[in-house]
């Protein structure tokens, strides 16, 4: 464990160390403002945030849209998080929230996604295509699962929590979350096995 | 059912993936929103005593103005009664109530009242 640091400890520390300060340290840091204690939080949680968004949205943009917000109003209202040690599991559920709210408010805006050329990446148009198809099929397969079972799959299966992790930050016990992983994957995969050119191991056809 | 190789891969849903720049801009774009507020958690600690003073100086200096004004109205009011008279003061009083014209007889008795004759022609 690490000790508590001060605001001028802080100044000291580079920020590849501040990466390996638990939550409860970087949030103390946070609400001193110190910006490098919240980048860290921000590095740590971008990428959970954003699948936790999708998994309500399952719409790329709005995910991006919430889980930016969502770390606006997490740097607000952070007196509020009581259990400094817990910032992910609180910090997710305000994405999802938010996310949720959005749903409410907008109708989802489902199937939007980027013209091929507006999404080209290093592997060109034909492969990015590719991609938006697969991106596509996959986001269609998942519309059948719970808003929770899309979590579980995502953080497991994208972001590579594990299940003890996935467990306390969502606030369910361990064998749920087995559960829900393990019906999300069966689902998702009976519904891609009929989708052309899908393969399970990822590769292409 | 733990095995990384069951696992369902969604690699595409990353948008990451396809742009590789794009969690820098996310991060960059929070940092930026967030600024305002981290500035505004950060500034009760980061002033020095000078710029704590400068912070307070539209209360401060109204404040020693007006404490300063009063001291002033105190002390003049307090020692109005029983201030000395200064030596200008005094040949004035000497002067005052005189009916003739205090030259002639100023002049007669000699240098010890020079004052009173320089105060009469124009002053020092």
């Amino acid at each position: 464990m690490f000790p508590e640091l001060n605001k001028n400890a802080y100044r000291r520390v580079r920020v590849s160390e501040l990466m390996e300060r638990t939550d409860g340290e970087l949030v103390a840091a946070s609400l001193r403002g110190d910006p490098r204690a919240f980048g860290v939080l921000v590095r740590r949680y971008m990428r959970p945030g954003y699948l936790v968004a999708l998994s309500v949205t399952g719409n790329g943009e709005d995910a991006e849209d919430v889980a930016q917000e969502a770390f606006l109003v997490a740097l607000e209202r952070l007196e509020d998080c009581r259990d400094r040690e817990r910032f992910g599991g609180w910090f997710l559920t305000i994405v999802r929230n938010r996310a949720k709210n959005l749903l409410r408010r907008e109708k989802l805006r489902r199937g939007e996604v980027l013209s091929p050329e507006l999404a080209a990446g290093p592997g060109g148009p034909h492969e990015d295509l590719k991609r938006l198809e697969l991106r596509e099929q996959i986001e269609k397969g998942m519309e059948g699962l719970s808003d929770v079972r899309r979590e579980v799959l995502l953080l497991h299966d994208l972001e590579g929590w594990k299940h003890r992790e996935i467990a306390e930050r969502l606030g369910i016990p361990d064998g749920t979350v087995r559960s829900h992983l393990h019906f999300a994957r069966r689902h998702l995969r009976e519904y891609l096995e009929g989708v052309p050119g899908y393969t399970p191991s990822g590769e292409e056809a | 059912m733990n095995d990384l190789g069951d696992r369902v891969p969604l690699e595409a849903l990353d948008p990451g993936a396809s742009d590789p720049g794009f969690w820098a801009r996310f991060h960059a774009r929070v940092m930026e929103e967030a600024r305002a507020e981290l500035g505004r958690r950060q500034a009760p600690e980061d002033l020095s005593i000078p710029e704590v003073v400068f912070a307070w100086r539209r209360t401060l200096v109204p404040a020693a103005l007006m404490a300063a004004a009063l001291a002033g109205i105190f002390l003049v009011g307090q020692g109005s009664g029983s201030a000395p008279l200064s030596p200008l003061a005094l040949e004035e009083v000497l002067i005052q109530d005189l009916e003739v014209e205090p030259i002639p007889s100023v002049l007669g008795r000699g240098a010890v009242d020079e004052v009173a004759f320089l105060h009469l022609v124009g002053g020092f």
